[in-house]
């Protein structure tokens, strides 16, 4: 993927509710560094010192006011919970660029002028860490399945991976996910279950997060192993938390 | 005076040359000028303490590996790379200076909008002395 315009395939997902059918424009600050001054009379030019990171987001979302839609969504995202937010810039196939936030809604002014619609200007302030990863999965599934496999590199001792599934839509009663891994895209070394990546989903318009600390192989993949139901619109993502 | 379009710029930062996803960019040095004004001074005085640089680029977005977006997000924590700006392009000589440093990342936005290419704002801090290379 080269330079890439904005429509059709950039997605805003909140929890498991897609917020893109609302968004016309949208800024992420995906970082911003603490940057502390180490200078001391003997520097010659800066000398800085990296902290920590945080990151915003916020939407131009067009106010809807019927059942379900966005202003019913967004005034649910009030109180002090976490929201996991992923952002889709530009394409949103399996394989394609996906960045994962916790966040919490910071604020949501509803706006009115002559001859315009009215726009929820929605704003979310990071509240954990952010992950740069893949789509491993979007599908509308209808049974199980094991999607094509993404090389991450592999992860130390130290680091998290992380999945966020999410459930769009659907009728279904429940199916259970794997994130798996392994050293060569199934080669000669089968895909295994990285321990505690699984769940068993049964609710419409849901979300996951799973994770795991620790050393993994580079080959991660997104399976459906069991299933019960009809279909159900899926995407799920991972990638290693910053 | 050879006067130059921005397009000749090149832009290197952490090996990766930057100058392909920007269209707007940015180098500033600022020197700390402390006020020694007195009473008996005609109009004001200063000193020069230090100074501080920061370079900024804007323009379209790349998610492809190695592109834009991996190059920047892999600077996260880093306490510094190289940095290479040449004004009219090439190697550096008398009429085509380099400037050098180190820098950190002070901040990165995505910005989307209907019928607009994502752009990336990216701004980095200078985190050495800046130096103006012409040595051929």
């Amino acid at each position: 993927m080269g330079i890439v315009a904005t429509t059709p395939n950039t997605r805003i997902l909140v929890d498991g509710y897609d917020l893109t059918g609302f968004v016309n424009a949208g800024e992420a600050t995906p970082i911003e560094q603490e940057i502390m001054d180490g200078r001391v009379f003997s520097s010659v030019g800066p000398r800085n010192v990296v902290g920590n990171y945080s990151h915003r987001h916020s939407y131009s979302t067009l106010g809807d006011f019927d059942a379900f839609q966005s202003d019913e969504f967004i005034n649910s995202l009030t109180g002090d919970d976490n929201h996991y937010l992923g952002e889709l810039w530009g394409a949103n196939a399996e394989g394609s660029l996906a960045y994962e936030s916790i966040v919490k809604l910071a604020r949501a002014p509803l706006r009115a002028a002559n001859g315009q619609l009215m726009i929820i200007n929605t704003e979310f302030g990071g509240n954990g860490p952010l992950s740069r990863g893949h789509v491993l999965g979007n599908l509308t599934a209808t049974g199980t399945t094991n999607r094509t496999g993404r090389n991450q590199g592999t992860t130390s001792s130290t680091q998290t991976y992380q999945a966020v599934i999410r459930v769009l839509s659907g009728t279904f009663t429940d199916f259970t996910f794997q994130i798996q891994q392994s050293s060569d895209d199934g080669a000669g070394d089968a895909y295994s279950l990285i321990t505690g990546m699984t769940a068993v989903v049964s609710t419409v318009s849901s979300v996951v997060r799973v994770t795991f600390t620790g050393a993994t192989e580079a080959w991660k993949r997104f399976a459906i192993t069991a299933w019960s139901g009809t279909n159900a619109v899926v995407v799920a993502t991972g990638g290693v938390v910053t | 005076m050879a006067l130059i379009a921005s397009r000749n710029m090149d832009l290197t930062v952490n090996s990766v040359a930057l100058e392909c996803y920007a269209n707007n960019f940015e180098q500033a040095l600022e020197q700390n000028m402390v006020d020694v004004t007195t009473f008996c001074d005609a109009g004001p005085r200063s000193l020069v303490d230090s100074y501080t640089w920061n370079a900024q680029l804007s323009g379209p977005n790349d998610f492809a590996s190695g592109a834009l977006d991996a190059t920047i997000f892999g600077l996260v924590g880093n306490a510094g790379v190289a940095y290479a700006f040449q004004p009219t392009g090439g190697t550096a000589d008398t009429n085509s200076p380099e400037y050098d440093g180190t820098v950190v990342l002070q901040s990165y936005s995505i910005r989307a909008a209907v019928g607009q290419a994502i752009t990336h704002q990216t701004r980095l801090m200078g985190n050495s002395a800046l130096t103006r290379d012409v040595t051929p």
